[in-house]
């Protein structure tokens, strides 16, 4: 379906400035750096909780598990006041839980480590057909990679390194689909990940807050479902068209021959002109968001392969971002496998772990409490006569 | 890399896994916390209750009633855990939006961090940033409360509270049975009254196996 270049930019839409900011969080790079920045400066204990959420499974089970039987669960057997045993009972049994944690923790973490990097292996190696990493190489792989290469990499360099490997096989896998797709129509649903639908979500929940709210859970969720799906598909679709706008707007200043710091300047120039003799605020927010653009965009170098018209340059918008929700995608698919294949690991590995602690336990108490043994060993012969 | 890819993709392309791990997977975080260590928790159960079973040092009456101390322990093990692990995540998404959204992520606490970061975007754009990782650190809150609610407040605190009255209540019925007599620690076998009787023998073998699982 054509649209005219002037439909979009007259549109309800690029006139609510406060609505067309909302879809522009930055590009690749300054969004990825911005998120680093607040996480960086956030309240510890919010960090702390950040990173859980985006970091959890079947490795943090194992830690939190093994924290409580190595700290809490021997207290409880030790100064239980329920239990009657003496102290020596009581301190030879507390001490089969810490032991049992560290084996557990050695069996499960180390297993589970590899697991989930041999994922990453196959999914940045573009070999699972549900996590297509291609375009977003996990940190494990391209670690390993540069490891290889470059044995005493200092890690802030590694870092880099990663950071470097990654946006180039991002920009790649987007230039190629560019060529590729060039006319190729894009269905919507290609462009819309998890988060796009979490946010339809949480937009009808309010929108639609006291229909909701006289519903039966069962409905509500049912009617919230029917209806999250359709708004994030228009979401998106409006987010694409005024992102191709912004952009096909930067292409046309750029024809000026001006550079951005120019362009930059002339825009300034005619907010502060506005902004003298009280004009429009719609037009004053309008001009600060193409500063702010220009300034993000450092160089027209890039925006003007983007497209020779309007629909061209929405083609390459939609596609960049139907790359990134392929990644986002891919990357909820296999935190997925990492977190549900764990848990069969770590049943598998129960067995193992079970055996390894009967073995070990009474051969390390042996040397921990040698003299509650020494009793044990003494009547074991008074039994059978000196004889084992 | 190639078969074992081809093994991998059949298994993770079959229609469960699939619906399993959907990107907006029915299943949150929390809850796949709680069911690893529920059938972890159930299988560790199994071996107990079947080692016990099995183990030839307790005399065959008295192995069904150990095996059955296992079990109790176990499904007490699970039905704490159940129930604090679903109704702990209502808890702290209540808590969360009580305490730490007014604080860190108000309308008034997100333009301060604007202010303070001075980011090259908009703040309508900064607000949306900061949406997605208060979606993550509610996330982070429900899962570690149901991981320390589960596994350290139900499991090593609630459960040995209820599960030690109980392991003694069995083991003065096997006091006054007189007859008692199963493996120790180590499977050595013992005499209870042997040993209530002499106290200079080993404490450690006070302990029968029988209630090994309610000092876990």
């Amino acid at each position: 379906m054509h649209v005219s270049v002037s439909k979009i930019e007259n549109s309800q839409l690029l006139q609510n400035m406060e609505k067309n900011k909302l879809s522009f969080k930055g590009g690749y790079k300054v969004s990825r750096d911005l998120t680093r920045k607040i996480i960086a400066e956030s309240n510890p204990g919010v960090r702390f909780l950040m990173n859980l959420g985006k970091n959890n499974g079947e490795i943090l089970n194992s830690i939190v598990t093994a924290v409580g039987t190595a700290f809490v669960a021997p207290i409880f057997i030790a100064f239980n006041p329920f239990a009657k045993e003496d102290k020596e009972t009581k301190m030879y049994s507390a001490w089969r839980q810490p032991i049992s944690a560290v084996i557990a923790l050695a069996t499960q973490i180390g297993i589970n480590l590899k697991f989930n990097h041999w994922l990453d292996k196959l999914a940045s190696a573009g070999k699972l057909d549900r996590a297509n990493l291609v375009a977003k190489p996990q940190v494990s792989y391209l670690k390993k990679i540069i490891k290889t290469q470059k044995v005493d990499i200092p890690k802030q360099d590694l870092l880099a390194e990663i950071e470097y490997m990654q946006d180039e096989a991002f920009w790649k896998k987007v230039n190629q689909e560019r060529v590729s797709r060039k006319n190729i129509p894009i269905s919507t649903e290609d462009l819309i990940d998890n988060n796009a639908l979490n946010e339809a979500k949480a937009q009808i929940k309010k929108n639609y807050e006291k229909q909701i709210s006289s519903m039966s859970k069962k409905e509500a969720n049912k009617f919230i479902n029917s209806k999250t799906m359709e708004l994030a598909k228009s979401n998106v679709d409006e987010a694409m068209k005024i992102e191709a706008a912004n952009k096909w707007h930067i292409i046309r200043l750029s024809k000026s021959g001006k550079s951005v710091k120019e362009v930059v300047a002339n825009l300034q120039a005619k907010v502060d002109k506005l902004k003298k003799r009280n004009g429009s605020s719609k037009a004053i927010a309008r001009f600060e968001y193409m500063i702010e653009k220009l300034n993000n965009l450092g160089d027209f170098k890039y925006v003007k392969k983007l497209g020779n018209n309007f629909q061209e340059v929405l083609q390459s918008v939609k596609i960049k971002k139907m790359v990134k929700a392929g990644i986002n995608n891919a990357e909820a698919v296999l935190s997925s496998y990492k977190k549900w294949g764990g848990i069969i690991i770590s049943l598998v590995t129960l067995p193992f772990s079970c055996g390894l602690l009967n073995w070990a336990y009474p051969r390390l108490m042996e040397i921990i409490m040698p003299n509650a043994c020494k009793n044990k060993m003494e009547r074991k012969l008074a039994k059978s006569g000196g004889k084992f | 890399m190639s078969i074992t890819a081809g093994v991998a993709n059949k298994i993770l392309n079959t229609k469960a896994v699939t619906y399993l791990t959907k990107p907006n997977a029915p299943a949150a975080a929390a809850t796949i916390a709680l069911i690893s260590n529920l059938t972890k928790d159930a299988v560790n159960c199994y071996y107990y209750v079947a080692q016990s079973l099995n183990n030839e040092r307790i005399p065959e009456e008295k192995r069904k009633f150990v095996a059955g101390l296992d079990l109790a322990n176990g499904i007490l093990n699970v039905l704490v855990q159940t129930i604090v692990g679903v109704t702990l995540p209502v808890l702290t998404n209540k808590v969360f939006e009580k305490n730490i959204v007014p604080k860190f992520f108000s309308k008034d606490a997100i333009s301060k961090m604007y202010t303070k970061l001075k980011p090259n975007v908009p703040l309508a754009g900064f607000e949306d940033k900061m949406l997605k990782n208060k979606a993550f650190a509610k996330i982070g809150l429900s899962v570690i409360a149901t991981l320390v609610g589960t596994q350290i407040i139900a499991k090593r605190i609630i459960v040995p509270l209820i599960a030690t009255p109980l392991a003694s209540y069995f083991k003065d019925k096997f006091k006054n049975n007189k007859k008692c007599e199963c493996s120790d620690y180590d499977g050595d076998k013992i005499s209870f009254e042997n040993n209530i009787k002499n106290d200079n023998h080993s404490k450690i073998e006070n302990i029968p196996k029988c209630f090994e699982a309610f000092m876990r």
